[in-house]
């Protein structure tokens, strides 16, 4: 069997990519297609008293215009589905397909105007009269929560969306007489996804009655059961299609307004519609993670031990829930992370906003817990006088102790066990690298030099591959070629390359043998798709035992074939041998021979097709865990931050494509930089977004990134046969706590305390200035 | 977003070119090219009924040419920063435009954008207009009454204004080659590289000995036009150049205008800035 799993391959998905052949949602020209443009609020919160679409309708070019009169005389409904998702919410909580009466943030889509180009249907927009009266606006999921605090939306009984009681263990006990008790409140924004193609959505209605819809999403079952229960079509009437995604991020991984109303709108036409999100919509209307308040308390012992951590979080949800929301209580049990938290008491409440709803971005809340748990770290070896890796090595769960099981439960119901990898020692791996030890010293030198350097670091874990299941067919072509067919879904990460190559390993073949198809409810019914750092280790399995079995079909039809012994059989360059010997059959002739010819039987034991069908399925999350190490200098004068190192080691399991490993953690890393140093979604009072342009909401780009030291260990995850763990969000949940960390260690002549998320040069400018008034940093 | 429907026009000569951009409706805009007018036409701040482009309205727009006693430059106004930043001469005797443009834009917009539309734009966020003020450059402008010359910095009337009448085009930028003086633009960002500056210091210095003969000091992005930091220019002229000579001058400058607060920092911080890198450029072009 040839190696390919461990292999960089070269990525199937580059030749098009590099050659400009990939095609996006609006790359795709369907016949005698319409384009669709909205009218969007202009205000965070009003009553609409006056909409009048007249003058719209006569522009000539104009097909229509909706509104949610016309779009509830068709389908009997305003609002959204709450996606596929099991949930206890029954509240009114989804958005409007479209908004008629009140709308709840800026960006909210109230009309559609529907012309034969983009440019006509803008202009038809421009030409819909529309009065507002203005409603009071919250912007501040603290000022949300109050009783008496005016309704985000005036049906809504609260303000206050949910509230959830996370804890274990006996928490009195353990401040009760606890020999420290430290506290520290910490305000995280983080901002959105920002994949560089936005959302998109085609819908074709066919003459038959049936349906085909594309959509960039990194959810096609998803938007299909949507489209499904709101149109009231037959599952077999309807296709959802998601051509190449340029990116996903978190905000693809809810079913959006737009993808209902589209194709609502195109049945009612009876005519192919096409609407791309253009970049300032995208910063109006698309999801993001945005505020969350933190007030936490840790109770240690004297040798800095954790006893217990107990405290709140205030989450600002926005104006509506698109999906069941999972990223607070993702962010409240997360917060233990690697350390063993005897026990844990956290009170979360998430609010309505007069903003956009807020949902999962890479990491989905994680990053938020891993910095509030490490911020504490830092604040008890600080008060206590220790090193700080001392102190997280005192806390960490140690090797004997795996699997570990926490006394916390994830979704499925399933325990909280973190399977494998030994934390201590990958902490001590990345300071080796990073030169922690020696650093004390290079910093006292720096400072004698004016200069102020600082390093930090940051440990985490991330629950990943959540299951309970992916799909995944194999099938072996007449041409040799070998076919995947799942409910993966491909946004421009690699998964395609890793699915070949752990499919070519069992086959006998080269990766590029092997094609995938994602994104295609026909061609893969089932399926759950893009999220969690889940589809390596989901997909990845069902197509590690699907591909296991067309190999054992394959050797017993070889087997008489061939007439040998089926345990001499072997796999190789896309035959089936004898071992040992130059007698062998092509997989390709098998795939012929299982296609069946008119009259005659198959061998004895044997079925039709070269093909095997999987769904590996799972209950359990598998554990990676990182300790990211950064090195900064601070210009205290200007207030600056410069990464002058970076050192990131995960343990991710087997890696199938190391390449493809490195750059998906290089590119979390740089997103954790973000938020960390640069990203921030700013409104003003009146809920006006404000960073509505890459000019204003900053992405950090290549000068702004060091040299990525990156290291692995690759402890196999024992709960999946392939022994992968996911990859995807896990570069970016420690890289803020490990920045911030540094930053602080860089000023600590100052006296510094960082409480929040990201810190601009501003923030660190007006914390300089209030220490040198009070006479720091000492002579 | 898209952008609305306009005439485009390349008017051959500059009666034409006049009487195109006296449209009725007075929305009719000239072009050098484009980049800044694309972007605020698909942001839809900005609905010209028609563009009327500059590039073969007059010879006189075009060419970068050294005077014989090798005194000056003269660009024309359609002249991309491309061409200035490759242009031999121009790097060996001003070679503060070379360093400014490593950090404009990208290539792609330094191969279209204008020297003449840069400055017509207004916006006081760009980086070469404190510069051409630093060197004292002149500008020709052309209208239907005639011709006009006039320094560079009075050009600029505030955010997106100039003192240009209805009409006016700037057909040439004369910027002088001033021997023994030891320029630099410097270009500070808060955030990542690529954001516009907070603020913006082109420094023109002349040094005899340790003593500060002469020096421009033009501050761009925290005001709403590149302004000249007379008090700063002040406190330095005729002196020698101490430590505690450059704190005055950041003192002096942060005191001597109005720094708006936005989202790149505020009016404190802005100022605190202007202070530290005024001082430390002052100091590294002394070296």
């Amino acid at each position: 069997m040839a190696r390919q799993i461990g292999l960089s391959v070269e990525r199937l998905e580059d030749p098009a990519l590099l050659r400009g052949q990939m095609k996006y949602l609006d790359d795709l020209e369907l016949p005698g297609q319409l384009h669709v443009a909205f009218l969007r609020s202009e205000h965070a919160h009003a009553r609409i008293t006056r909409l009048d679409v007249t003058r719209a309708r006569a522009l000539p070019g104009v097909h229509a215009v909706i509104t949610m009169e016309d779009m509830e005389r068709a389908l009997g409904r305003v609002r959204m589905p709450l996606s596929a998702s099991p949930t206890k919410a029954t509240a009114a909580i989804t958005p409007y397909i479209l908004s008629g009466t009140e709308v709840a943030f800026v960006g909210e889509a109230i009309a559609m105007a529907i012309a034969g180009s983009r440019h006509i249907a803008e202009d038809a927009v421009d030409l819909m009269e529309i009065e507002y009266a203005p409603l009071p606006v919250i912007m501040s999921a603290k000022d949300a929560v109050p009783d008496t605090a005016p309704r985000v939306r005036t049906e809504a009984s609260s303000n206050v969306f949910n509230r959830m009681h996370v804890n274990y263990g006996d928490i009195d006990a353990a401040f009760a007489d606890a020999p420290h008790v430290f506290q520290e409140d910490m305000l995280q924004h983080r901002g959105c996804g920002h994949p560089m193609e936005t959302r998109g959505v085609i819908a074709e209605p066919r003459m038959d009655g049936t349906m085909n819809v594309w959509s960039s999403t990194q959810m096609p079952h998803d938007i299909h059961q949507g489209i499904l229960e709101v149109l009231g079509l037959e599952d077999d009437a309807l296709r959802v299609i998601t051509p190449e995604v340029g990116g996903g991020f978190g905000p693809k991984y809810c079913a959006y307004p737009e993808e209902l109303a589209i194709p609502a709108a195109a049945r009612m036409l009876g005519r192919t519609l096409k609407w791309v999100e253009d970049r300032r919509e995208h910063c109006l209307t698309a999801v993001q993670e945005r505020d969350q308040f933190w007030s936490l308390e840790i109770a240690v012992e004297a040798d800095g031990r954790i006893r217990g951590l107990r405290g709140s979080l205030i989450h600002d949800q926005g104006a509506y829930a698109l999906k069941a929301v999972n990223l607070p209580y993702n962010s409240a049990t997360a917060v233990p992370g690697p350390y063993m938290v005897p026990a844990l008491d956290m009170r979360v409440i998430i609010t309505f906003t007069n903003k956009v709803p807020a949902s999962s971005v890479r990491g989905a809340g994680y990053p938020q817990a891993a910095f509030a748990m490490e911020r504490l770290m830092d604040l008890v070896a600080q008060r206590l006088g220790l090193d700080r890796a001392e102190v997280r090595r005192r806390n960490l769960v140690p090797p004997e102790k795996m699997p570990y099981t926490k006394p916390l439960k994830a979704r499925s119901g399933a325990p909280v066990t973190y399977d494998s990898g030994d934390y201590i020692a990958s902490q001590k791996e990345a300071l080796e690298a990073a030169g922690w030890d020696g650093f004390a010293d290079r910093q006292l030198e720096a400072r004698k030099q004016g200069r102020y350097i600082g390093i930090g670091l940051a440990n985490a874990v991330k629950g990943t591959g959540r299951g309970p299941f992916e799909s995944g067919t194999v099938r072996v072509n007449p041409s040799g070629q070998v076919s995947i067919f799942t409910g993966a879904a491909a946004m421009g990460q690699g998964i395609k390359t890793t699915l070949a190559q752990i499919c070519a390993e069992q086959l006998g073949l080269t990766a590029d043998k092997v094609t995938v198809i994602c994104g295609d409810t026909v061609a893969a019914p089932l399926g759950l798709g893009g999220f969690a750092s889940r589809q390596l280790v989901t997909a990845g399995n069902t197509v590690l035992l699907a591909a296991t079995e067309v190999a054992q079909k394959a050797k017993k039809l070889a087997s008489h074939m061939l007439e040998a012994d089926i345990e001499d059989l072997e796999l190789l360059d896309g035959k089936v041998r004898v071992k040992g010997s130059d007698v062998s059959v092509t997989l390709a002739e098998l795939a012929r021979v299982l296609r069946g010819s008119p009259g005659y039987a198959f061998p004895p034991g044997l079925d039709p097709s070269l093909q095997s069908d999987a769904k590996w399925q799972t209950e359990a999350l598998t554990y990676s865990n990182t300790t990211h190490v950064a090195e900064v200098e601070v210009d205290v004068d200007l207030a600056q931050v410069k990464i002058l190192r970076y050192i990131a080691l995960q343990d991710v399991g087997v890696r199938v494509n190391p390449m493809i490993v490195e750059g998906q953690i290089r590119g979390g890393i740089a997103h954790g930089i973000g938020n960390a140093l640069f990203e921030q979604m700013i409104y003003d009072d009146e809920g006006q977004p404000l960073t509505t342009t890459f000019a204003d909401y900053l992405l950090p780009t290549a000068p702004e990134l060091p040299r990525f030291e990156t290291l692995y260990r690759d402890t196999p995850s024992p709960i999946n046969p392939l022994g992968a763990k996911g990859v995807g969000e896990v570069g970016t949940i420690p890289v803020t706590a490990a920045i911030i960390s540094a930053i602080e260690d860089a000023l600590a002549p100052f006296d510094i305390r960082i409480q929040q998320t990201p810190v601009l040069p501003e923030t660190l400018f007006h914390l300089i200035s209030t220490a040198r008034a009070r006479g720091l940093p000492r002579p | 977003m898209a952008m609305a429907d306009l005439d485009i026009h390349e008017p051959g000569d500059l009666a034409e070119a006049f009487c195109l951009l006296r449209a009725p409706d007075g929305a009719a805009r000239p072009m050098g090219g484009g980049t800044a007018l694309m972007l605020m036409m698909k942001a839809q701040l900005f609905k010209p009924s028609a563009l009327v482009s500059l590039a073969k309205v007059d010879p006189r727009f075009h060419g970068v040419e050294l005077s014989a006693d090798g005194a000056s430059f003269s660009i024309g106004a359609m002249t991309t920063f491309a061409e200035l930043e490759h242009h031999a001469d121009l790097c060996a005797r001003l070679p503060v435009i070379a360093q400014t443009m490593v950090t404009l834009a990208n290539p792609r917009v330094r191969n279209v954008a204008t020297i003449g539309g840069n400055l017509a734009h207004a916006d006081p966020h760009l980086d070469l207009p404190p510069v051409w003020a630093s060197l004292d450059a002149e500008v020709s402008v052309i209208g239907p009454q005639g011709e006009r010359r006039f320094p560079v910095i009075e050009l600029f009337a505030g955010y997106y204004e100039t003192t240009l009448q209805p009409g006016e085009l700037i057909m040439r930028l004369h910027a002088p080659v001033q021997q023994g003086w030891r320029r630099r633009y410097v270009k500070v960002t808060t955030r990542s590289a690529h954001d516009w500056p907070a603020i913006g210091i082109a420094i023109g210095l002349k040094m005899q000995g340790a003593r500060c003969e002469d020096l421009r000091l033009i501050l761009s992005a925290a005001t709403d036009r590149p302004t000249r930091l007379v008090a700063a220019e002040a406190v330095v002229r005729g002196q020698a150049i101490t430590d505690d000579l450059l704190a005055a001058a950041g003192k002096a400058a942060a005191s001597e205008v109005h720094i708006e607060t936005d989202s790149r920092g505020s009016s404190d911080y802005k100022a605190h800035l202007l202070s530290v890198h005024l001082k430390r450029a002052l100091h590294d072009l002394c070296e």
